[in-house]
């Protein structure tokens, strides 16, 4: 299982889905940048990361860039026929299949922890660009339990795109479902918070709009549990289709 | 039933290398594999042949597991492929369709990403890319690669781990002519080099005759036809006599028990064994029943031809 790990992770070299993986942080480290810069007052770190950063990274870029991502490793496949020659070798399937969807949902820690470092590094380079530090105590603790809870709550989102990217062959249809999934979560936090319980799309930013954090973050994970195994079985009973 | 060939090579090492046995497969209500019986010799290299949607591809994804049949089993080295799926998979190598390559990484990585899947020992991959001449370029992106070096690539793939069996899709598309003549060789070559038995399908039937020991002849998803090649081509060998007597020429064969005799203007022609005893009676026989025979000729039957005959002798089959 390590092997096949290490294999599906060099397959990505010089693909796409590592830019994507790195960019996405990167937008972090811009945006904090840009809320200590452009502001007309200094930002404190409580504002800055609790009430901008990390409602953008839990609405938007995260579910998004789970999207893409899931889109993009699944298209190395689907795009050059290649799961014919993957499933003609002496290999279970569940176990290539369980190996690519773990990537997508492990794909989140390495995005949160880059996002995490970058978006205290952007604050911090705002700050020496504008003269000033944002306020407040240590944004370290509470900033962290914040990136941790939302990628908790994104796992399923993960299941469930890597699913969909993995079992169609047209990426247009994985990621459709992911935008139209993000654009009803952001309808949804505007005018009918208290159904994100109810909406996948939705998990990560109930995190930072909900009272109870830990909720979102247990109902992501819980429900990324009990989709992974009925996705891999799914993907796994098909035949090969080019 | 499909025709036959002696399986003399079959019956010489015992298990058949792929053998199945009444394969069906349907999408919907298109039966595209219509009771299947194939039989592969081992050490042999069988070509597979059919017109475009006569079932080859999706046979191909069954002895592979990659396509669940409907009905009948496959055999691969005497082992049940559904049930042995794994290890019967350890023993081939094979590529399908067009090569399904990674673009974005280097040939190299290409065959060491499946020489990794295989659980195979590194030197491997550099082993398979210098029998297919692409050491020169394994470090290039395979999107700059020519589909001749794309099919070589693939082939380098399937060669990993030396497997006994190699079933290969068209290997020869995109080739170049010494790139063809290349793979003729190594296809003829590997079965005495290392064993193996190479199953081929191709739409060139020449290229098939070229390489082939054995075929296979599959139409709107049945077998018609199945032997080796040798055999079924001097089965349908056609000897001409020029004599100044046609028609008495076609009395005295036929009363020697050959039964497909064609008289023409100044010529008759026959059905027989290629032997040159055989050929040699008629001759005697018709010169003794007091003809004058000025020329005899023997008219070399091919794979095209025996494709089309057989292809247009049951063209107006029912399907299932």
């Amino acid at each position: 299982m390590i092997g096949m790990l290490i294999t599906e992770l060099l397959k990505l070299k010089g693909s796409l889905a590592i830019l994507m993986l790195l960019a996405s942080p990167f937008l972090l480290f811009v945006l904090a940048a840009l809320g200590v810069l452009a502001g007309d007052t200094i930002p404190t770190w409580g504002d800055l990361l609790g009430s901008f950063v990390s409602p953008l990274w839990a609405l938007m870029l995260l579910p998004m860039t789970l999207t893409v991502l899931a889109a993009l490793l699944a298209q190395i496949e689907h795009g050059s026929g290649a799961f014919t020659h993957v499933f003609a070798l002496p290999i279970h399937r569940w176990a290539v299949f369980s190996t690519k969807i773990a990537i997508v949902v492990g794909s989140i820690l390495v995005m949160s922890i880059l996002g995490f470092g970058l978006a205290l590094a952007g604050g911090l380079v705002g700050g020496l660009l504008r003269g000033v530090e944002p306020l407040g105590k240590s944004p370290l603790e509470p900033f962290s339990a914040v990136m941790t809870n939302i990628g908790l709550a994104a796992a399923f989102i993960a299941v469930l795109q890597a699913w969909l990217a993995l079992r169609f062959r047209s990426f247009a249809l994985s990621i459709g479902i992911g935008v139209a999934g993000t654009l009803v979560a952001l309808a949804m936090a505007m005018t009918r918070p208290s159904f994100t319980a109810f909406w996948p799309w939705a998990f990560p930013l109930g995190v930072v709009t909900s009272a109870r954090p830990d909720y979102f973050a247990l109902l992501g994970l819980a429900c990324a549990v009990a989709a992974f195994p009925l996705a891999v079985y799914d993907l796994s009973r098909r035949d090969v289709v080019a | 039933m499909a025709k036959s060939g002696n399986w003399i090579g079959a019956k010489v090492l015992g298990t058949l290398a792929i053998e199945t046995q009444g394969l069906v497969k349907r999408f919907g209500r298109q039966v595209a594999v219509n009771r299947l019986d194939l039989k592969v010799p081992q050490q042999s290299v069988f070509g597979f042949l059919g017109p475009n949607g006569a079932g080859k591809s999706t046979t191909m994804r069954m002895l592979l597991g990659l396509t669940t049949p409907d009905e009948g089993r496959i055999s691969i080295f005497g082992r049940d492929l559904k049930s042995n799926r794994i290890a019967t998979l350890s023993e081939i190598g094979a590529t399908i369709e067009a090569p399904a390559l990674y673009d974005h990484a280097s040939g190299w990585l290409n065959v060491d990403l499946t020489r990794r899947l295989r659980g195979l020992k590194r030197a491997e991959t550099d082993r398979v890319l210098e029998v297919v001449g692409l050491t020169p370029v394994g470090a290039k992106r395979v999107s700059g690669y020519s589909m001749g070096m794309r099919q070589r690539l693939a082939l380098a793939r399937a060669l990993l781990g030396e497997p006994k069996l190699l079933i290969l899709d068209e290997p020869t598309n995109g080739l170049d002519p010494e790139g063809i003549e290349d793979m003729r060789a190594l296809l003829s070559d590997l079965p005495h080099q290392t064993g193996v038995t190479v199953f081929v399908s191709s739409h060139l039937l020449s290229e098939v005759e070229h390489v082939a020991t054995s075929v296979g002849l599959i139409y709107e998803g049945r077998l018609i036809l199945q032997g080796e090649v040798r055999s079924l081509l001097s089965a349908q060998t056609r000897i001409v006599f020029q004599v100044n007597n046609p028609e008495q020429a076609k009395h005295i064969v036929l009363a020697r028990g050959v039964a497909d005799v064609i008289a023409n203007a100044d010529t008759i022609d026959m059905l027989v064994e290629q032997d040159r005893s055989g050929i040699a009676a008629i001759n005697r026989a018709l010169v003794e029943g007091g003809l004058e025979v000025s020329a005899v000729s023997v008219q070399l039957n091919t794979l095209e031809k025996l494709y089309r005959d057989t292809l247009s002798s049951c063209s107006q089959w029912a399907p299932l």
